[in-house]
């Protein structure tokens, strides 16, 4: 019985194992091109024999899902056909030879970067691989291989015909030098701001060093981060100059009030938020000049004092006051047009709010601290004056001050009075 | 008894099926002659029976020891150097796991190996250099899966262009229906003059061919005949679908006949004549367009010399071959023949 059975499944295996490729003897391939484009799709062109005698062949294609079907015959009229599960069912009416055109998606395969085309064809085939492919397996030696226009062709025998492909095989070493040049250009750039970037030049050495050692990924990565580690770089600086003119301005306060107990700590920590500044220290900066605004804003008056002291107040004072008589008496030469305000309101300068617009440079920073001192408005000779300028640097300063539009400069005279534009200005009284 | 009836069946289909696979399986291979390849210009060089066949096993064998032409190893030489130099840039540390260093140095090896064969065994050496580059694929698709933050290292270049784009125009139903019209009327004026063309090769060789078998292609032809009238008929009323269909029909029917024709030789012959009558048939409509249109036609007059020559050298050869098998049989009895017919035939195809 059992014997039986056996005999009976062995003939059922070998019929099911018959091809039923008879269907395919009113054809003969003659040539089969596969063109692969990048995303995967495939342009098929199908060049077969016919037999002469049929009215109606059938043919098996490749891939199941296809559009855009053009067949024509020998003389280039085109054939009707209708879609079996093998393949087509063409009505040939005694054409001898067929062009069967058509795009397919259902031949290639994507695992990571990694493309397979895969067919299993009865004659030689002519795979067209896209531009640029790097090719990794081949289901044969090729009987021709070449370039066409930038595209690589491989023709590979019948049978199982597979072409394994990268589309972007990553230039390691051309992309990380890339990366390091675009660094170091980007750094020099932000040095030539007046910044200081100890910490992304650092990076920016360690990445020619990996790449000197061939580790090209990691020197990428290092180039990018030094990018990313100047950019930070930039924004603390912004923070501590910030920090820096809100502790002078906290601190001028307190000596306006008289509030000099603990003051001259508060200056020495200011010194030393900008010492650290100069030498690209921002962090330690933004931190001694908080430490500075709070030393300014715990100074108290003090409670008594000597006669040398009071003496030494009264000198001050006296200076003061000629100074201020002087400064009247220069004003009261402006006309009266050039002032928005009355002669005998006070000015603030509101300095964080400028500094917060504005990414400026330090000597900027200093000349605005400046007017803030002077009521919001000074001769450019005195701004020379006092920071010991050449005319020409006091000039573009002013100039690059004028067109952020922080400052404007008006004429009286031969001289040139600028003035901080009244956006940043508030009333005292 | 019902099993026995059951397995004497299958074994029935299991011995007749493979006959027309067979069949088929030789059309497609260029180096065996026992069937006559359709007569296109392009295999009209191989049109005659030849008799020296080669087997399989000793093609294989040689394609197997062939050299490969030097400008292909070349290039297949370039593709493995250049993906040993991308993975020498990609896994440059050599901190890897064991399996991707195995991976790499295995596919290092089979540089090397390639590069020491390309003197002595060109085929050899460039097995070794796709055998490298499949090491350094698997070894990829091993590190990338493990490891699919490395995937960013490739940017595939933007789509620019698919198949799609790719297709010159496009073809409407209308087109292909008017064109349709003029092809069934074209096959079917055709196919009447192949039939005619048929009855009087059939009378050219029926001194060589056994009574009942020219008997068979008579009938057979005769049938094809009647059936075009109807054709005819369906043409005329507009009935194109429907005379497709007959089409089809009588043009499959014909060639069953000629098929059933209990003599391998004598079919072959006739199904091989009938699909040169096709093809002559079809050239003549071309060569008579063309010429109606003053256009050149020695291509098609060449083509349709060569295509009778063919098909003159058919007919001696089967009257060749015939008559001495017939002298063989000289008994007369159509049965004797037709045995004695597959005997030569079979005969024949081994020399």
């Amino acid at each position: 019985m059992l014997k039986r059975k056996s005999i009976l499944v062995i003939l059922i295996v070998l019929l099911s194992a018959i091809p039923l490729a008879h269907a395919q003897g009113d054809t003969t391939p003659l040539s089969l091109t596969v063109k692969v484009y990048q995303d995967g799709s495939t342009l098929i062109t199908y060049h077969l024999e016919s037999d002469p005698t049929k009215v109606r062949v059938s043919v098996e294609i490749f891939g199941k899902s296809i559009n855009n079907l053009i067949i024509r015959d020998e003389d280039g009229i085109p054939l009707d056909s209708s879609m079996t599960e093998t393949g087509l069912t063409i009505d040939t009416i005694g054409a001898s030879e067929l062009n069967i055109v058509y795009t397919t998606s259902d031949l290639t395969t994507k695992i990571g970067p990694l493309w397979d085309i895969n067919i299993t064809s009865p004659i030689s085939t002519m795979v067209f691989l896209p531009q640029g492919a790097a090719i990794f397996d081949l289901s044969d030696i090729p009987t021709e291989m070449g370039n066409l226009n930038g595209a690589q062709y491989i023709e590979l025998p019948s049978g199982e015909v597979y072409v394994s492909f990268i589309l972007s095989i990553p230039d390691l070493n051309g992309e990380a030098l890339t990366a390091i040049n675009e660094a170091e250009s980007y750094l020099n750039t932000i040095e030539d701001q007046g910044y200081i970037l100890t910490k992304a030049n650092g990076e920016l050495v360690l990445a020619q060093q990996l790449f000197a050692n061939n580790q090209f990924i990691d020197a990428k990565n290092t180039a990018n981060q030094a990018k990313v580690t100047a950019d930070d770089t930039v924004e603390t600086a912004h923070s501590a100059a910030t920090e820096i003119a809100l502790a002078t301005s906290t601190i001028d306060e307190a000596q306006n009030d008289g509030r000099t107990n603990g003051l001259s700590q508060a200056q020495s920590m200011l010194t030393n938020a900008e010492i650290y500044y100069s030498q690209g220290l921002y962090i330690e900066a933004e931190t001694a000049a908080k430490q500075a605004s709070q030393l300014a804003l715990t100074a108290v008056k003090p409670n008594g004092g000597n006669t040398l002291l009071y003496l030494g107040i009264i000198v001050i004072l006296a200076a003061a006051g000629g100074g201020y008589y002087y400064m009247q008496n220069i004003k009261k030469k402006k006309p009266q047009s050039v002032s928005h305000l009355p002669e005998s309101e006070e000015k603030k300068v509101t300095l964080e709010k400028i500094f917060n617009e504005h990414n400026l440079r330090i000597e900027d920073r200093e000349v605005l601290k400046f007017l803030a001192e002077t009521n919001g408005e000074a001769f450019a000779t005195e701004i020379r004056d006092r920071f010991d300028m050449p005319r020409s640097s006091a000039w573009r300063l002013i100039r690059r001050l004028v067109s952020l539009d922080i400052v404007e400069e008006v004429k009286i005279g031969n001289q040139s009075l600028v003035r901080v534009r009244d956006k940043y200005l508030t009333s005292q009284n | 008894m019902s099993f026995k009836i059951f397995t004497f069946t299958l074994m029935l289909m299991l011995f007749l099926s493979p006959a027309p696979s067979l069949l088929n399986a030789q059309d497609n291979e260029t180096d065996t002659n026992s069937t006559i390849p359709l007569p296109t210009p392009k295999l009209n060089t191989i049109l005659t029976v030849s008799t020296n066949s080669t087997s399989p096993e000793v093609n294989e064998k040689e394609s197997m020891e062939e050299p490969v032409d030097p400008v292909i190893l070349a290039r297949i030489r370039e593709q493995a150097q250049n993906r040993d130099q991308e993975m020498m840039f990609l896994f440059n540390n050599g901190a890897y796991p064991p399996e991707i260093m195995n991976g790499l140095n295995h596919a290092q090896d089979a540089m090397e190996k390639a590069s020491h064969l390309e003197g002595n065994n060109t085929r050899a050496a460039a097995q070794q250099y796709l055998r490298a580059m499949k090491q350094y694929r698997n070894t990829l698709r091993k590190y990338l899966n493990d490891n699919p933050d490395f995937l960013t290292a490739f940017n595939e270049p933007q789509v620019n262009r698919t198949a799609s784009d790719e297709v010159n125009g496009t073809v409407t139903e209308a087109e292909i229906r008017a064109t349709r019209t003029q092809l069934i009327n074209d096959f079917e004026e055709r196919f009447q003059e192949q039939i005619t063309a048929m009855i009087q090769n059939v009378e050219d060789v029926s001194d060589a061919m056994s009574p009942p078998y020219a008997l068979k292609a008579q009938q057979a032809l005769t049938k094809a005949q009647q059936k075009l009238h109807r054709i005819q008929e369906r043409i005329l009323n507009g009935q194109y679908d429907e005379a497709l269909d007959d089409l089809e029909d009588a043009t499959s029917t014909l060639d069953e006949e000629f098929n059933n024709i209990n003599d391998i030789g004598t079919s072959q012959m006739l199904r091989t004549m009938n699909q040169l009558e096709a093809k002559i048939q079809k050239i003549e409509q071309r060569t008579e367009k063309k010429a109606l249109k003053g256009q050149n036609t020695a291509e098609e007059d060449a083509l349709l010399a060569e295509l009778r020559g063919n098909k003159n050298h058919i007919k001696n050869e089967y009257k060749q071959n015939k008559g001495n098998s017939n002298n063989n049989n000289s008994d007369g009895n159509p049965n004797n023949t037709g045995q004695t017919d597959k005997d030569n035939n079979k005969g024949k195809g081994n020399n």
